[in-house]
């Protein structure tokens, strides 16, 4: 009888493909407009986890999150080594400079200088060239879809990107490419150079202050939190954890930002109109067939075997909604991304999970009120013209 | 006489409450046997349809005994009468009342499917019992591929498939012309006859109460006259 419920319902072709295609927009807009969301909050904090390593991030107190920074004198980093349960403190120079193409164009892009001897903090893979070579004077490492994207610009006014032994002007100082690597794009879109700490003072020699960040490391056996409660109580820097910077980073992006409500109310606008339309025609669907439900209810069919053929239809529309629209929100957002990476697009399998329990609650919902009918439906209807 | 199928005694039934109460059976007494054909006829709303529905386990009576298959129906549980529906009953109504989504063959099988039977083994059942009702080649078709006269056809097909003792017809000819009707109940008859069931019919159509074998008069809920009939076409 199973089977024949969904003979039934396939039976209907044009309710069956519209409650189908409702459900699968409702798991689409479920999936794809979060994983654009996390995809877009990852751009927040991707320079901290490019950085890979170090436990706990100081930095200036005035410094609200990762894109506000506040340089420091040269002279906190040796305070910072001095403290106890540091294993090692490391530089960091994040910034701003003024790219100039071989086109004559200028890019503005992300400076990012590192320690020269430990090179901590580099780039975490490398496309073209060594990490090392980073020690080359004027040597710079690429963002890799920068060199093929925003820097490949020529004077012949063709694109060719920019490959290893090319030069760029940064303010108006020679810098030679001496790598490329992939990096986490930022939420500006700006392509990340890299350089050596002590280089960063070439490119910009009127800079007084260049210390963005120090990175630090913990001994083994000490606890982060303590050790950068302890920094900030010697040195009066602010000094959080490497977790504990993401989430400051990302409640700043979250709270002076209006993106959370647009995304959240257009994956909840998706997700109205997909549900009112799938469940409103499942249920029509259902009432349509209430005589025939009737007629089997007369024939000594049960309540519980109809409910059963009810669920078995929603089950069944609920799972092929879902594996379309999930299908379909993970295809394009990962082509999307390919397309243009900064379209980042991160997808969970929680979010998978919540598009199919969305769709899944959408069409049980429907069921249940459908269920309500059969069950109140009275077999003696059955001789009513 | 053979084996009681039905046996009535006083049976009652009043619809709604207080003004707007109509007393649709007013002590009823109604006996039919296996392997004979019933018809009820009577004016339009003297309960001939609330008398089926009572008999056939769909509708509660107020008051009197009512035996079908030797069940006291007012002493069952709602799932007690449902199954005693599922297998000792077979239904025929005035508009088919097939699902047009299903196939014929599928239509035919939901009988069994109901019981329990395997999708496999039931439409194959189901294509057996499209013979007898000339209908065999149509097993893969539509109902709405279908005229009138054999869609009716389907239904009875439906009706017998799992061998009831008992089958109720409520008006099966009136959606039908003359002759398909008339060709129709000689089917029923046929049928009935040759699984020993017997067929109750509630009709307005004098023109087919030559294939009854009794016809109960009713009239303003009660039974006035139940006489017999010798059928025009013998079995
Ligand atoms: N569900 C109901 N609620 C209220 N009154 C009803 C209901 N069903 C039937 N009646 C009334 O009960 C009486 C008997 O109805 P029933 O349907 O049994 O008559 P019938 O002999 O089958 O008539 P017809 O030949 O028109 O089908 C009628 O007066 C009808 O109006
Ligand atoms: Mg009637």
């Amino acid at each position: 009888m199973l089977v024949m419920a969904l003979r039934m319902l396939m039976g209907d072709r044009a309710k069956y493909l519209g409650i189908v295609i409702a459900l699968a927009f409702t798991s689409f807009v479920m999936i794809q407009q979060p994983a654009t969301f996390l995809g877009i909050l990852r751009h927040t904090y991707g320079f901290i986890t490019d950085v890979g390593v170090g436990d706990v991030w100081v930095m200036d107190p005035k410094a609200r999150h990762l894109d506000d920074v506040k340089p420091m004198m040269d002279a906190e980093l040796q305070r910072v080594r001095g403290i106890d349960g540091v294993e090692w403190a490391m530089p960091l120079y994040k910034g701003g400079i003024r790219a100039r193409l071989d086109s004559g164009d200028f890019v503005q892009c992300q400076l990012v200088g590192i320690d020269e001897t430990t090179l901590i903090g580099g780039p975490g893979r490398m496309v073209l060239g060594k990490l090392a070579d980073l020690r080359q004077s004027d040597g710079i490492i690429v963002d890799a879809a920068a060199a093929q994207g925003q820097l490949a610009a020529r004077a012949d006014g063709s694109r060719r990107p920019l490959g290893l032994g090319e030069s760029i002007e940064l303010n108006e100082h020679r810098a030679q490419v001496v790598g490329t690597a992939t990096a986490s794009s930022n939420f500006q879109s700006m392509p990340t150079l890299y350089t050596t700490y002590a280089r960063v003072k070439t490119f910009l020699p009127s800079e007084r202050k260049l210390l963005s960040f120090v990175l630090v490391t913990v001994k083994p056996g000490e606890d982060a939190e303590k050790v950068a409660a302890e920094i900030s109580r010697r040195t009066g820097l602010a000094a959080y954890t490497t977790q504990g910077f993401i989430d400051r980073s990302l409640r700043h992006f979250l709270g002076n930002t209006g993106m959370i409500i647009n995304f959240a109310m257009s994956a909840g606008l998706g997700f109205l109109i997909g549900a009112f339309i799938a469940g409103q025609t499942f249920f029509n669907f259902t009432t349509d067939n209430l005589r025939h439900f009737g007629v089997m209810k007369a024939m000594g069919a049960g309540t519980a075997m109809l409910v059963r053929m009810i669920l078995v239809q929603a089950l069944y529309l609920g799972s092929m909604g879902f594996g379309l629209g999930a299908g379909a929100g993970a295809v394009m957002g990962f082509q999307l991304a390919n397309v243009d990476p900064h379209l980042v697009f991160r997808l969970p399998w929680q979010l998978i999970l919540g598009g199919g329990m969305a769709a899944l609650t959408v069409i049980i919902v429907a069921a249940l009120l459908a269920i309500r009918k059969v069950v109140r439906l009275e077999p003696a209807q059955v001789f009513k013209a | 006489m053979s084996a009681p199928i039905v046996s009535c005694r006083a049976l009652t039934k009043t619809y709604g409450q207080g003004d707007t109460a109509v007393q649709a059976l007013r002590g009823v007494d109604f006996d039919a046997a296996a392997g004979e054909v019933v018809m009820l006829v009577g004016p339009s709303g003297c309960g001939k349809t609330t008398l089926l529905s009572v008999i056939a386990g769909v509708l509660d009576c107020d008051g009197g005994a009512c035996q079908v298959l030797g069940h006291d129906l007012r002493g069952e549980s709602a799932a007690a009468k449902t199954r005693l529906r599922r297998h000792g009953i077979g239904f025929v109504f005035q508009s088919f009342n097939l699902v047009p989504t299903l196939s014929v063959a599928e239509n035919v099988a939901v009988p069994l499917l109901i019981q329990g039977e395997k999708r496999r083994l039931a439409l194959e059942r189901a294509r057996e019992a499209l013979v007898p009702v000339g209908l065999a080649d149509k097993a893969l078709a539509l109902p709405a591929q279908l005229s009138g006269g054999q869609q009716q056809r389907v239904a009875i097909a439906r009706a017998i498939v799992h061998q009831p003792p008992l089958i109720v017809c409520d008006e099966p000819t009136s959606a039908l012309d003359h002759r398909t009707g008339d060709q129709v109940v000689a089917l029923l008859r046929q049928l009935a006859q040759h699984h020993q069931c017997c067929l109750l019919v509630v009709t307005h159509d004098n023109r087919i109460f030559s294939y009854a074998d009794r016809i109960a008069e009713m009239d303003d809920g009660h039974i006035v006259a139940i006489r017999d009939a010798s059928p025009a076409i013998g079995s």
